[in-house]
């Protein structure tokens, strides 16, 4: 079983407002990745936390995938 | 916790994924990968534990800076003196526990305008807790802005807020079907100065804050990289008859172009008072955002951290 995290890009995570900033929710993604006999056989997201949607963050962890 | 399993696309994954697999399947089984804030990590299998922990991040942050490029109003000092020019800030944050407490501060410097454009004339610090639950934020914020050049007005506040959460591609499944790459994100919440040493309840410096109501959107037109947003911050006057009726309204659109960890924003402020007629602070202004982390592993290199 291999497992992969993404932070979200803080950029995304922290709001400017006019005399500061204002938080918004750290989140990222779990991609967890079972292999059988050297193959992919399962691939699995989770959200972190669950209430946010972090599918952006799922899909950069294999960005670099052809 | 929540397990997605897209399974439409679950053959295209696969394939991708075999093309991946010399890099995945590196080294013995089983093998863990961890990334954070971009940047991928060793091994989590305990032999390598701190190895893992060095290049664990210990804060992270941003650099802003931006020109006002066209202000009639927007002051530069709390006294309301001057015409801001440019503006720095320095940001900082580290998770406590998980997203359940967080730690952030903000270093917002002006300068004026009608005063060489360089020479800093205002410092706002903010000292800050923030954290999540489930769809709900809280932030627990302490402020305080002083003139630089030159004695003057200072003003402080402490606040309680509290924001409730919106995201289009969670709460709407015929969101993501229509957008598969866009996103709607917004809140909503209020606020209360509980502590407030001369923060007005106007643009004019009258009054003083007593609540305030926020709203934030964001939308999310292309992966995070082309972003529209509009921010709203309304505040009310605990010297007034009616002490949560708002007295100001300070509004923010613009448009945010992402790139890897820098951000170019170009954007709109107008601080307008509400009940009464008065002066209206508003700028046009450009700015970009570089973010950065700092790893435990680094700080021991420099003698910083043992």
């Amino acid at each position: 079983m291999l497992r992969y995290y993404k932070e979200a890009p803080l950029l995304e995570e922290s709001m400017v407002g006019s005399r500061s900033s204002r938080p918004t929710v750290h989140h990222g993604c779990w991609a967890t990745v079972l292999l059988r006999n050297e193959r992919v056989d399962q691939v699995g997201y989770r959200f972190v936390p669950n209430s946010v949607d972090a599918s952006n963050d799922c899909e950069a962890i294999f960005a670099n995938c052809p | 916790m929540m397990q997605r399993q897209h399974k439409g696309r679950r053959v295209l994954r696969l394939a991708l994924l075999a093309c991946c697999l010399p890099f995945l399947t590196y080294g013995p089984p089983p093998a863990h990968g961890l990334e954070k804030y971009g940047r991928p990590l060793p091994s989590m299998d305990e032999p390598n534990h701190e190895t893992r922990e060095e290049e664990e991040t210990l804060f992270g942050g941003y650099l802003l800076t931006g020109a006002f490029v066209k202000n009639p109003t927007f002051a530069a000092r709390p006294d309301n003196t001057g015409l801001v020019g440019m503006r720095h800030m320095l940001h900082l944050e580290t998770d406590l526990y998980k997203q359940y407490l967080t730690f952030y501060t903000d270093q917002n410097f002006f300068s004026d305008r009608t005063n060489g454009w360089i020479t800093l004339s205002e410092w706002d610090a903010t000292f800050a807790f923030t954290g999540v639950i489930d769809r709900f934020n809280w932030r627990l914020q302490y402020e305080h802005d002083a003139p630089l050049d030159r004695r003057g007005l200072k003003q402080a506040y402490a606040d309680a807020l509290v924001t409730a959460r919106f995201q289009a591609t969670q709460d709407f499944t015929w969101w993501r079907r229509t957008f598969p790459n866009q996103n709607l994100t917004a809140y909503a919440g209020a606020g209360w100065l509980f502590h407030n040493s001369q923060y007005f309840a106007r643009p004019n410096n009258t009054g003083r804050a007593l609540f305030r109501y926020v709203a934030h959107a964001d939308l999310d037109l292309y992966k995070n990289k082309v972003v529209l947003y509009a921010d709203t911050n309304l505040f009310t006057d605990r010297e007034a008859n009616n002490t949560l009726n708002p007295t100001e309204l300070d509004w923010i659109v613009g448009i945010a172009l992402r790139w890897k960890d820098t951000e170019l924003a170009f954007y709109r402020e107008e601080d307008r008072p509400l009940d009464q007629a008065g002066l209206v602070q508003k700028y046009y202004a450009v700015q970009l955002r570089f973010a950065f982390d700092v790893s435990k592993g680094a700080m021991e290199r420099v003698g910083l951290r043992r």
